[in-house]
């Protein structure tokens, strides 16, 4: 009773509010879509530069799907690399790991490198640079992992966690 | 604040200097606003604060808080009906 009468009051704005939980962790993290997107880049970059078609517009078409496809997943890359970074890495994780920052920013400014050009030489360090962060993120963990390549195009080379 | 306080629940905070580990408090804090934390230590020229929950950002991640952040020590709470009281 006296809660909803408090609530009558909170309604008109009588009560002060203060934040007693900052955050809603899940507690889910895994890099393997930021890898996922990575190796879409380059997956993406390729079939840019391998399209052959007799009618430029179907052409044009495509290359106009595959670079809107390219600047999303770059932006993915950099959106799941930002959340593992920003609500993951915390604490005494950050003071042991303290390369983390620099990795991320390599991978900021690479991802965005991808999404204003078609090189796949950056596209490939994007890739490498996700692989570090994802070796990082399982040691953290205590969780080996291994290269392997990837079962589809472009077949590289990227880290899986052995569980 | 969970389990200690549930979300939605009302807090009635008295005015006070005489803190102590333990307390838990209502604070101004620069990065994260008005927050209500547990006083984890003393440190020189403040205090740390913690949450009670898993879910809490860390001590680290507060920082130390000085005196004159802190408004107020916790008298008692309304605590909010849970799911099974509705």
């Amino acid at each position: 009773m006296i809660h909803d009468i408090l609530n009558q009051l909170d309604k008109l704005g009588m009560v002060d509010h203060a934040k007693a939980h900052c955050d809603i962790p899940c507690g889910i993290y895994d890099p393997a879509p930021a890898l996922i997107a990575a190796v879409t880049v380059v997956r993406l970059m390729d079939i840019m530069r391998d399209a052959k078609s007799e009618d430029p517009v179907a052409l044009a078409n495509l290359h106009a799907r595959c670079a809107l496809r390219k600047e999303e997943e770059a932006e993915r890359v950099k959106q799941e690399v930002r959340v593992i970074w920003g609500d993951y890495f915390k604490g005494p994780l950050l003071e042991q790991h303290p390369e983390v920052h620099a990795l991320v920013h390599s991978i900021m400014m690479k991802g965005s490198a991808c999404k204003q050009d078609v090189h796949r030489d950056d596209a490939l360090a994007l890739v490498e640079l996700v692989n570090q962060f994802a070796e990082l993120f399982w040691k953290t963990k205590s969780i080996g992992t291994k290269r392997a390549k990837c079962p589809y195009p472009p077949n590289l080379d990227v880290i899986y966690p052995v569980l | 604040m969970e389990p200690t306080l549930p979300d939605r629940s009302f807090a009635v905070f008295r005015a006070t200097k005489n803190l102590r580990v333990g307390d838990i408090v209502l604070a101004k804090h620069p990065k994260y606003g008005t927050i209500i934390k547990a006083i984890s230590k003393r440190a020189p020229d403040g205090f740390r604060l913690r949450g009670t929950s898993q879910s809490s950002v860390t001590e680290e991640e507060i920082g130390t808080v000085s005196a004159n952040q802190i408004e107020g020590r916790l008298a008692f709470t309304i605590r909010a009906k849970s799911a099974g009281q509705l």
